[in-house]
């Protein structure tokens, strides 16, 4: 069953869609950088640096991430859950599934998993297609060196720094796959449950303004990945960080569960 | 086939509200094993609520149901590989081939027999039809519910509207294959809103009305008026004699040479030996069959049946 959830949603255009928009922003910047156009940005008190000199597979896969993770790949994650849950709904094709298979728990713990290895797709996706994208026009020879404070920051090493980054953007993005989970079982459209997922994450994110309430908001947990770049890494940081994710994310789909095996399937 | 008395579907005093509005009012009915039992309703009666019910996909508010001995929904996972399913509007993934869907399905229930899914396929008109459902008419959608409905070799099938979208030719094929099914041994809950279709192949209905069961059993009783025959003899004038002073004889409609009349059943053998003591020539003297659609207009709109009846004889 689980491998027929992912044959059924990667028989659907929409998931290409998303897979293909991980590189759509590197796809600009290499059209972009090719032709020639200013690429210089400003940084904090200095001059302003070209960043033409510095572009490899690297900054591009770094880049991805950077101006990916705040919402294209949230959208994208959301999208492929909503296809996986709500368009049953939309379509009634969860009528026909539920009469012919049965199971309701059975159904709903395969969908969950096929929710997590997509999103995990996706991530490695991500990564290996900038990469390799990159490295197509730009090469892979090392062009790293420090220029922090900059919007986009650049590791040292890469290995290490890539990897883990990677890593804890794919924990993030499974806590948003939870969340779009629980909304997707409380919703009758791919667009209600991307507005649902999206408005609770921008609400979430402007509460945690609010510096008591801010430990406890699961959205201010969503940029740990970005902590990959610093040298040294802060493991334990990040680790508590994951854990808390974790039980949010488990807490989602614990809900989500119960809503679903209680749901009246009008549809 | 008939009831044999091994209980397929029963339901316990089943509602059903939604947002204060009742659909289903505490509905109780049992389907034997064999059976095809005719489920009537008008449009927003409840059938299709109560069909949700019957298959987990709603919970009832009140009362429970069991199907093939196991509870709904609790158990119901146990008897689902046992039932075929036509909802009122089949559903299936668009974005794949009628063959596919089917598949796929037989896949997640265990079916690997190739043979057996193209045999299905053959016999509603579907085997090697390569378009999308997306693009399927409303009849293939049908044919292919079927399918789906019958690929587990059920013992019970449920099957709401299943000849919606159908051509005439299909119908017919259709009605064929429940009945042919059914022959078999499969029992059949059959919802539909064509009551000549429900005649034809139930041999117990049940009616709701605003979501309550207003009327349930064998098709054979329900459409024999209670007492209420029609004779046909003469001379008329003589008939006309005997009903009017036979103390047997509770009232009578006369039509031409046949006559509509109320008496207890059990007086019908005397009142022939009354006419034919008199001389009377008695051709016919038979209860009043209606039909399916009588009968439902009479128990939920109560229109004037033995009327219709006799103009009809």
């Amino acid at each position: 069953m689980l491998l027929i959830e992912i044959y059924k949603l990667f028989k659907q255009k929409q998931v290409y869609y998303t897979f293909l928009g991980t590189i759509l922003l590197a796809v600009i910047l290499i059209i972009v950088a090719k032709s020639g156009a200013n690429l210089e940005i400003s940084t904090q008190g200095g001059p302003s640096i070209d960043l033409r000199p510095l572009i490899n597979a690297y900054f591009i896969m770094g880049f991805a991430l950077t101006i990916g993770m705040p919402f294209l790949l949230p959208l994208f994650v959301t999208l492929n859950t909503s296809n996986l849950f709500t368009r049953e709904f939309a379509e009634g094709t969860i009528r026909t599934y539920l009469v012919r298979v049965g199971g309701r728990k059975r159904i709903f713990i395969n969908k969950v998993i096929a929710t997590s290895i997509v999103t995990i797709l996706l991530v490695l996706f991500t990564g290996t297609a900038n990469f390799v994208l990159g490295a197509a026009f730009f090469g892979t020879e090392s062009k790293m060196f420090v220029l922090l404070p900059l919007p986009i920051p650049i590791p040292f090493s890469w290995n290490e720094n890539f990897l883990v980054a990677y890593f804890y953007s794919a924990i993030c993005l499974l806590a948003i796959a939870s969340l779009a989970t629980l909304w997707s079982v409380n919703s009758t459209s791919t667009g209600e449950t991307l507005l649902k997922t999206l408005s609770t994450i921008i609400l979430l994110n402007l509460a945690s303004n609010i510096q008591k309430i801010r430990p406890y908001l699961f959205t201010s947990y969503l940029d740990i990945w970005s902590k990959a770049w610093n040298n040294p890494i802060p493991w334990a940081d990040l680790n508590r960080s994951s854990i808390i994710l974790a039980g949010y994310s488990i807490g989602f789909i614990i809900l989500a569960y119960f809503i679903f095996v209680r749901k009246d399937m009008v549809y | 086939m008939s009831g044999t008395g091994d209980i397929v579907i029963q339901t316990f005093g089943i509602s059903k509200i939604f947002k204060n509005k009742l659909a289903v009012d505490e509905l109780s009915f049992t389907v034997y094993r064999g059976d095809v039992y005719g489920f009537l309703g008008q449009n927003g009666a409840g059938k299709s609520t109560t069909i949700k019910m019957l298959l987990g996909l709603l919970y009832p508010t009140k009362g429970y149901v069991k199907i093939l001995g196991k509870r709904v929904p609790g158990e119901l996972d146990k008897a689902i590989p046992k039932i075929g399913v036509v909802t009122e509007t089949p559903a299936f993934y668009p974005y794949l081939t009628g063959e596919e869907n089917l598949r796929l399905y037989a896949r997640m229930i265990g079916i690997k027999d190739k043979r057996h899914i193209s045999s299905i396929l053959e016999k509603m008109g579907l085997l090697g039809v390569k378009q999308k459902v997306s693009e399927y008419s409303q009849g293939m959608r049908q044919r292919l519910a079927f399918a789906l409905a019958i690929l587990n070799g059920p013992e019970l099938l449920i099957l709401d509207e299943p000849t919606n979208g159908l051509d005439p030719q299909g119908m017919y094929e259709m009605k064929g294959i429940i009945k042919e099914l059914n022959r078999n041994g499969i029992t059949v809950f059959l919802s539909s809103h064509l009551l000549s279709e429900v005649q034809e192949l139930a041999n117990r209905v049940g009616v709701i009305h605003k979501g309550k069961l207003i009327a349930e059993g064998l098709v054979s009783e329900l459409l024999t008026l209670e007492n209420q025959i029609v004779i046909i003899a003469s001379p008329k004038d003589l008939v006309v004699n005997v009903l009017n002073n036979s103390h047997l004889v509770k009232g009578f409609t006369e039509d031409r040479d046949r006559f509509l009349v109320q008496i207890n059943k059990e007086n019908v053998a005397s009142l022939n030996k009354e006419m034919v003591d008199r001389g009377i020539d008695v051709f016919a003297l038979m209860p009043i069959r209606s039909t399916l659609e009588d009968f439902f207009i009479s128990v939920t709109g109560g229109n004037n049946v033995a009327y219709r009846n006799l103009q009809a004889i």
